[in-house]
């Protein structure tokens, strides 16, 4: 298969596959190396991000999707009726971002650092599909770790959880927090 | 003139806190903790007046401060040794209030992110059949399941029920018709037409007893091998063909 002819194929087989979809099985469906697939999905993405597009690449962990361009909403609503979505509460963005960092972390280590209960959240989460359980600690009651899903990536437009906001970037910002002990204590764990 | 009460939702003790140290504008490393305590606390009271629910957390803040409180006061026993690290008693919580900070800010960025991308369209997954084309037979063989969904879905349907449900008394009938009967109806018309739709059998019925008598009769057919039933895709009328 020719690169053109490849490239086709993946846009259709995203198109009609509408679900995150790995390398390794667009690998199959073109037999192709993945690194000719990946290579063409980069090229796709920078086609679909010069030329006037609607749509774009999505990539998540090594899984990639066709998602409509953001400049494109204000025409899009104008179609879709507006429905109250007022997104996530603070609670639950708050546990979010602490998983996201301390991924695999217990419930007990999330509720450690927020000072608060916590389960009313995690279900939340649970439920919205963000974060899913990441096996279990082994020590004593075996609590369940959680970490973040395909779809927390895919909501907040990471590729993966590297992608994240460093955290070290976000003390410079606090102009209290500089050159103090326990700030390099904090960063030493 | 009206009251104004402002009452701001905290989410948890640290949440508090760090609000108390923003409002007195002070270091978060050399807290005032004789003064925080205090504000604390009658925030502590306004929720009791207001008949908010306490939690255990916030009341676990407040015995931590007061024992930082206290720590202070205490006078420090002068050692002649130096001691490298006196440790401050706020030191812990200090710690643990910058833990939290990272990441009720990285929360902020979360939102942000969240809101950016809820502009982002994704196609739902939709159902994708494709037909079988290597088996010669075309149709499909039909699962006993399916000819149960079948017949519920007649069983249900408005028709048969409006007879029966204003009927508050039940009376015994005789079964008017037979299996047996039904089988050689079902037959019968099998040998007119080629093929018949599953609920075109029953189209003629009202009566509860009719529709299980025919199903029954359906079922008696398929057993015997003299019928054939298929389905060619998914929520499709079933269709019943003479077995020759």
């Amino acid at each position: 298969m020719n690169k053109p002819t490849i490239k086709a194929v993946l846009e259709a087989v995203m198109f009609a596959w509408s679900e995150p979809i790995s390398i390794n099985d667009l690998s199959k469906i073109v037999e192709a190396k993945q690194d000719i697939v990946k290579n063409a999905i980069e090229e796709m993405k920078e086609e679909y991000s010069l030329s006037t597009r609607g749509i774009q690449i999505v990539e998540m962990n090594g899984y990639y999707q066709l998602a409509t361009k953001p400049d494109f909403h204000k025409y899009l609503q104008k179609l879709i009726e507006p429905k109250n979505n007022k997104g996530l509460t603070q609670a639950a963005l708050e546990t979010l971002s602490i998983i996201a960092y301390k991924q695999p972390i217990t419930r007990t280590g999330i509720e450690e650092i927020r000072g608060v209960k916590c389960d009313k959240a995690i279900n939340t989460l649970l439920e919205k599909d963000l974060i899913s359980e990441a096996g279990r600690l082994e020590k004593t009651g075996r609590p369940i770790l959680y970490g973040t899903t395909l779809n927390f990536l895919k909501t907040f437009g990471l590729k993966s959880v590297d992608d994240l906001p460093d955290i070290k970037d976000l003390h410079k910002t606090n102009n209290d927090i500089t050159n103090n002990s326990i700030e390099k204590d904090l960063l030493s764990n | 003139m009206a009251y104004k009460i402002k009452i701001e939702a905290f989410e948890g003790p640290f949440d508090l806190l760090f609000h108390l140290i923003d409002k007195n504008k002070v270091d978060l490393y050399d807290i005032p903790i004789n003064q925080i305590t205090e504000q604390y606390l009658s925030y502590l009271n306004k929720m009791k007046q207001l008949d908010l629910d306490i939690t255990s957390e916030f009341l676990i803040m407040a015995a931590t401060l007061i024992e930082i409180k206290s720590k202070m006061l205490l006078p420090q026993e002068k050692s002649n040794l130096i001691e490298e690290d006196e440790e401050d008693p706020r030191e812990e919580l200090v710690r643990k209030m910058v833990e939290y900070k990272k990441y009720k800010e990285i929360a902020k960025q979360f939102k942000i992110r969240e809101e950016k991308n809820n502009k982002v369209f994704y196609k739902k997954k939709e159902e994708i059949l494709i037909e079988e084309t290597n088996s010669e037979d075309q149709f499909q063989q039909v699962e006993i399941n399916d000819l149960l969904k079948a017949f519920q879905k007649i069983i249900n349907s408005p028709k048969s029920n409006s007879s029966n449900t204003s009927i508050n008394f039940r009376s015994m009938k005789r079964d008017t018709i037979t299996i047996e009967e039904k089988m050689k109806d079902i037959l019968y018309l099998l040998n007119d037409n080629s093929q018949i739709s599953f609920s075109k059998c029953f189209s003629n019925h009202s009566d509860k007893i009719d529709l299980i008598t025919t199903f029954l009769a359906v079922l008696e057919l398929i057993k015997s091998k003299k019928i054939i039933v298929c389905q060619n895709s998914l929520f499709c009328d079933i269709k019943i063909l003479s077995n020759n």
